[in-house]
C-alpha cells in the first residue's frame, strides 16, 4: 500500500472518531447526577425560569433529538452560549485558543531547544555525571506535577528576585514593549516545558543510544572517522526520526497541560474557561470547550500519524 | 538476565525446564529484588500507607480543628512542620492527605483495571462489531488528555472526593483496555489457546484459565504506574479546587491555598510539594521494578 492510499484510509477514519467523541462530550452532559437545570439555576429557580431555560437547552426533547439538534447546531458554528455570561462559546473558542496555543507552542520549542542536545550528550557520554545527571533530573522531572514546579519558579524568580511579574499573559500586546510582552511568558513556559523536556531527554537519549549501537556507525568508526563527524553525518539523521514524530504528541501535551498554568497564572486561555465553567457548572460552556479540544487533539493525533509515515519510510502501512 | 520468566511462555516449558522452585512468580519475584529503587520503593510506600492508616494515633492533633493562636507558625517541636493560616498542624495534615492520596489511587486502580481489563478481553477475544464499538469508544476517550477529561467530568458530577475517583477512573479505563486487547490478540494465536479451543474448551474457560494468567503481568505493572497517575491527578485536580473539598486534607488543595502564604510562610508549599513528589517518584520505581519483573518486552 502506498503512503497517499494510507493518508487517505486515515482521513476516512477521522469522522468517525469525531463521531465517537461527540457522542462521548454529549453522553458526559446527560450523566450529570439531579437536574441540569436546577443545578444551573440554583436556588432561585421559578417553574417559568425552569421550563424557559430547559426548552431553550432541548431538554424537554428525546436524548436522540437532543443529540442530533445539537450536532446540526455544531454543523453551523454555533457551539451554544454560556449561561452565565450569555458570551457564545465558538466566541470563547476564537479567542481564547490562540492563546493557550501560543504557550503551548513555546513550551514546545524550548523543550525542543534543551532536551534534544542535552539527549544526545547524554547518549554520547554515556554513564558519565552528566548523563546521570540529566537522568535524574529527568525521572524527578516527570514525578512533580506542571503546577508545583510552576510555583517553585514563582517564589524564586518573581518574588524573591523579581526578575519577571507573575501575570500579565495576554494582557499587553507587542506595542507595549518587547520584554512588557515578552517577561510574563517565561514562567508560565518554563514551567510547563520542564515536564516535556525531562520526557523528550529520555526518548533523545534512548534512540541515540539505539543508533549509535548500529552497524554503520561501527564501520564509520572502525574507517577511523572523527567522533564528531560521526555523530554530525551518521547519527543525528536517524535519532530525528523519532523526534519528529513526538513533536505533534508533545505539543498536544501542552495544550492539554497548561490547564493548570492558565489557572495559577489567570492566564485567559481554554483552560481558565474550562475551570470557571466548570467552577459555575456552566454546561455548554463545558460541553462546547471540550469538543473542540477533542476535535483538535484527533487533529494532532493524525498529524503525528502523517509525519511518521513521511519520516520514516520503513513504517508498514495497516 | 538470560533466564525468560516471561509470562507468555507455554506452561509445559517452563515446567519442564524449571521445576516447581523456580515458578514464575518466584523468578519475578527475585527480578523485582534485584532492583534497588524498586525495593526502596516498596518500603517508602509502605511506610507512607502504614503511617496514612495510624493518621490519628501518630500526632495529637486533628486535621481539621482551627487554632488560631498558633496560625502560621514555622516548624518547632512542637509543630514539626509548621502549621497553616488557620493554625493546622501541618504534619498532621499530610499525614490524613496522605490517605486521600492513596485512597484515590486505590479506587481509580480498581474501577480503571476493573472495568478497562475485561472491556480489552472481551474485545480481544471474541473480535468483530463488539471490538470495534468498544475500541473506538475507548479511542475517543483517548484522544483528551487526561486532566482536561478529569476536569470536564468533575464539571458534570461536582466536586467531591468520591467523583475525584470515579472520573479518574474513568479516564484510564481505555488505557487499561487497549493494553488487555493487545495481549489478548497475541495470545489467541498461541498455540496453547488453539488447542484449548481444539480440546472444545467453552470461551470462558479459555478466557478465565489460558488469556487472563497470562495478561495479569503487564497488567500489574500498569496498575503501579496508573497509581502513580491517579495521585497526580488528585492533586491537580483539588489544586483547581475541582477536587477534594475543604477542609479535608489534600496536598493539592493544600498547595493551593498556601499560595497566598508563598512568601511568609515556605513550608506551607514545600511540604505538600515534597510528599506529591516523594510518593509519585516511588511509585513509579514500584513501577519500573514490576516492569523488569513481569513485562516480557521491557528486558533490556
Amino acid at each position: 500500500m502506498g503512503i497517499w492510499t494510507y493518508f487517505l484510509r486515515r482521513l476516512v477514519q477521522v469522522p468517525l472518531v469525531i463521531f465517537f467523541v461527540s457522542i462521548i462530550v454529549f453522553a458526559l452532559m446527560k450523566v450529570t447526577p439531579g437536574d441540569p437545570v436546577s443545578i444551573m439555576l440554583g436556588p432561585y429557580a421559578t417553574p417559568e425560569t425552569t421550563a424557559t431555560l430547559k426548552a431553550k437547552f432541548n431538554l424537554d426533547r428525546s436524548l436522540p433529538e437532543q443529540y442530533l439538534l445539537w450536532v446540526g447546531n455544531l454543523l453551523q458554528g454555533d457551539l451554544g452560549a454560556s449561561i452565565r455570561s450569555q458570551e457564545p462559546v465558538t466566541d470563547m473558542v476564537l479567542n481564547r485558543f490562540p492563546v493557550s496555543i501560543s504557550i503551548a507552542l513555546m513550551a514546545t520549542l524550548l523543550s525542543l531547544l534543551i532536551a534534544i542536545p542535552a539527549g544526545v550528550l547524554a547518549a554520547y557520554r554515556r554513564n558519565s555525571l552528566w548523563d546521570y545527571a540529566l537522568m535524574g533530573f529527568s525521572t524527578i522531572g516527570l514525578s512533580v506535577p506542571t503546577f508545583t514546579l510552576a510555583l517553585v519558579l514563582i517564589l524564586f524568580f518573581a518574588l524573591k528576585l523579581q526578575w519577571v511579574p507573575i501575570a500579565g499573559v495576554g494582557l499587553r500586546t507587542l506595542s507595549d514593549g518587547f520584554w512588557p510582552f515578552v517577561l510574563p511568558y517565561i514562567i508560565p513556559v518554563v514551567g510547563l516545558a520542564v515536564t516535556t523536556i525531562a520526557e523528550l531527554a529520555r526518548i533523545v537519549r534512548a534512540s541515540m543510544l539505539e543508533v549509535l549501537d548500529q552497524e554503520y556507525i561501527r564501520v564509520a568508526r572502525a574507517q577511523g572517522l572523527g567522533n564528531l563527524v560521526i555523530l554530525r553525518v551518521h547519527a543525528l539523521k536517524n535519532v530525528f526520526i523519532p523526534i519528529i514524530t513526538v513533536i505533534a504528541i508533545i505539543f498536544a501535551f501542552q495544550v492539554g497541560n497548561t490547564i493548570t498554568i492558565e489557572y495559577l497564572f489567570s492566564i485567559p486561555g481554554v483552560g481558565s474557561a474550562l475551570i470557571n465553567a466548570v467552577i459555575s457548572r456552566d454546561f455548554p460552556v463545558i460541553q462546547g470547550l471540550t469538543l473542540v479540544v477533542g476535535i483538535f487533539f484527533i487533529g494532532m493525533n493524525l498529524l503525528a500519524d502523517i509525519l511518521y509515515a513521511v519520516v520514516d519510510p520503513r513504517i508498514h502501512y495497516n | 538476565m538470560t533466564v525468560n520468566k516471561s509470562p507468555t511462555q507455554s506452561p509445559s516449558e517452563e515446567g519442564v525446564e524449571l521445576g516447581s522452585s523456580h515458578s514464575p512468580l518466584r523468578l519475578a519475584a527475585g527480578q523485582f529484588l534485584r532492583h534497588r529503587l524498586a525495593v526502596v520503593g516498596v518500603v517508602l510506600i509502605a511506610l507512607l500507607s502504614l503511617s496514612a492508616v495510624f493518621a490519628p494515633y501518630l500526632t495529637p492533633y486533628e486535621p481539621t480543628k482551627l487554632n488560631l493562636q498558633a496560625k502560621l507558625s514555622p516548624p518547632t517541636w512542637e509543630f514539626p512542620l509548621g502549621t497553616d493560616h488557620f493554625g493546622r498542624d501541618v504534619l498532621t495534615r499530610m499525614l490524613h492527605g496522605a490517605r486521600i492520596s492513596l485512597l484515590v489511587g486505590l479506587g481509580v486502580v480498581i474501577i480503571a483495571a476493573g472495568i478497562g481489563t475485561p472491556l480489552g478481553v472481551i474485545s480481544g477475544f471474541f473480535g468483530g462489531v463488539l471490538d470495534n464499538t468498544i475500541m473506538r469508544l475507548m479511542d475517543a476517550l483517548l484522544t483528551f488528555p487526561p486532566l482536561l477529561l478529569a476536569v470536564a467530568i468533575m464539571g458534570t458530577l461536582g466536586p467531591d472526593t468520591q467523583n475525584v475517583i470515579l472520573s479518574v477512573g474513568l479516564v484510564y479505563i481505555p488505557v487499561f483496555a487497549r493494553l488487555a486487547r493487545g495481549n489478548t490478540l497475541s495470545l489467541r494465536e498461541s498455540t496453547y489457546v488453539s488447542a484449548s479451543v481444539a480440546l472444545g474448551a467453552p470461551n470462558w474457560r479459555i478466557i478465565v484459565l489460558d488469556v487472563l494468567p497470562n495478561i495479569i503481568g503487564v497488567i500489574v505493572v500498569l496498575v503501579a504506574v496508573t497509581f502513580s497517575k491517579a495521585v497526580i491527578l488528585e492533586a491537580s485536580l483539588s489544586f483547581l479546587g475541582l477536587g477534594v473539598q475543604p477542609p479535608t486534607a489534600s496536598w493539592g488543595r493544600d498547595l493551593n491555598e498556601a499560595r497566598r502564604y508563598i512568601e511568609d510562610a515556605w513550608w506551607l508549599a514545600a511540604f505538600p510539594t515534597f510528599m506529591i513528589a516523594a510518593s509519585v517518584l516511588n511509585m513509579n520505581f514500584i513501577g519500573d521494578g514490576l516492569r523488569d519483573a513481569l513485562d516480557p518486552r521491557a528486558n533490556k
